[in-house]
């Protein structure tokens, strides 16, 4: 992905996150993946990194502690991550979730699906998506 | 079928015995010790009926087609997690005989369990060690989330019901557990919306959900 820069997930699932390494593997995407299991630990974790904030956020909305909709609307606040695109990857099919995090300026609401093949051509698309959107900071 | 029976109070072990002398057609093993099943040979398709409190090394529970707990009082919660007790797969003693007959049954219905691992395995690509590290998330996530959600509906706490829902939901789609899916997303969507017909039917939907979640577990547990 653009210029190497990482990729953090924040979600709180174990198995999701290894299926998102798996996958990030098997597209053979270099970008380095930092994984957070809640927006406050996503959070202090950009705090920590302002010199290597990562090219885009992968974003579970179901998470204790600060929740994916409180992260986005934290970070869309902050002037140093506010431009980082974020990208919502959730089960939740609900319209009102997905105007939810547009209100909230995500760049993109992506369902999970039932299949693996379409969970990396979901990825695929991000990937795409990010090396050809002016969007990135 | 093979029934076994661990029991450390020789008083437990004769009421078994005498309980179970009406069942034909299965054959019933019973021991005083972990030590002394681990030391006998299964044969396969045996059901372990155990007490919870027992010293010595954990069997390998894969070894059974369904596994039962049972004591003369509730389990604590560390050592329903450790023991990864389903709702389904407690009796509290002194056992009677329709919870026997509830526990072949059971057995019955943990085979029949549906898993479409069509997910997995083209997750997996062939990686067994991946697969099996995947069963083993869930067999450590699952227990614990059944838990939670079992607190989170006796209390009422909506919110809390179905945040733990939704996390349920990734592992039913990853392991194809297609028979709950659409009831653990409507389940979900009553609970976040609180549009709830009737209470009671809710939490029985939702005990369906954690019996199949459980049944699933057992299933899974024995791929390893």
């Amino acid at each position: 992905m653009k210029d190497q820069k990482s990729v953090l997930l924040l979600e709180d699932s174990e198995l999701e996150i290894r299926k998102v390494e798996r996958a990030f593997n098997k597209l053979g995407f270099e970008n380095k993946l930092i994984s957070k299991t809640n927006g406050k630990e996503g959070f202090k974790w950009l705090r920590e990194n302002q010199e290597h904030l990562p090219g885009i956020i992968l974003l579970d909305l179901n998470m204790p502690v600060m929740d994916g909709f409180e992260f986005l609307e934290e970070v869309k606040q902050d002037p140093l991550f506010k431009k980082i695109p974020v990208v919502i990857m959730t089960t939740s099919r609900h319209p009102s979730d997905k105007l939810k995090g547009f209100e909230r300026q995500a760049a993109g609401y992506m369902v999970k699906p039932v299949r693996y093949s379409d969970f990396l051509e979901m990825l695929s698309k991000i990937k795409h998506y990010w090396e050809t959107s002016e969007i990135s900071y | 079928m093979r029934i076994v029976y661990v029991d450390d109070s020789e008083f437990d072990r004769m009421a078994f015995k005498r309980l179970t002398r009406k069942f034909d057609g299965y054959e019933f093993f019973i021991f005083q010790s972990l030590d002394e099943l681990n030391n006998n040979e299964n044969k396969g398709n045996s059901l372990l009926i155990r007490d919870c409190y027992l010293p010595g090394k954990e069997p390998d529970y894969s070894r059974f087609k369904a596994v039962y707990f049972v004591s003369g009082s509730k389990p604590l919660p560390s050592l329903k997690s450790k023991l990864n007790i389903g709702a389904e797969q407690f009796f509290l003693k002194p056992l009677k005989q329709e919870d026997i007959a509830s526990m072949l049954k059971g057995s019955e219905k943990s085979a029949d369990v549906s898993l479409d691992l069509s997910y997995l395995d083209e997750l997996s690509d062939g990686d067994e060690t991946f697969k099996k590290e995947m069963i083993n998330v869930f067999l450590k996530e699952v227990p614990e989330q059944i838990s939670h959600l079992e607190g989170s509906v006796s209390e009422r706490n909506y919110d809390q019901t179905a945040t733990v829902i939704h996390a349920l939901r990734t592992k039913i789609r990853t392991f194809g557990i297609i028979a709950i899916d659409e009831l653990s997303e409507r389940l979900e969507y009553t609970a976040k919306t609180k549009s709830f017909d009737n209470w009671k039917d809710f939490e029985k939907e939702v005990q369906n959900l954690t019996s199949e979640l459980t049944k699933s577990a057992l299933k899974l547990e024995q791929m390893l």
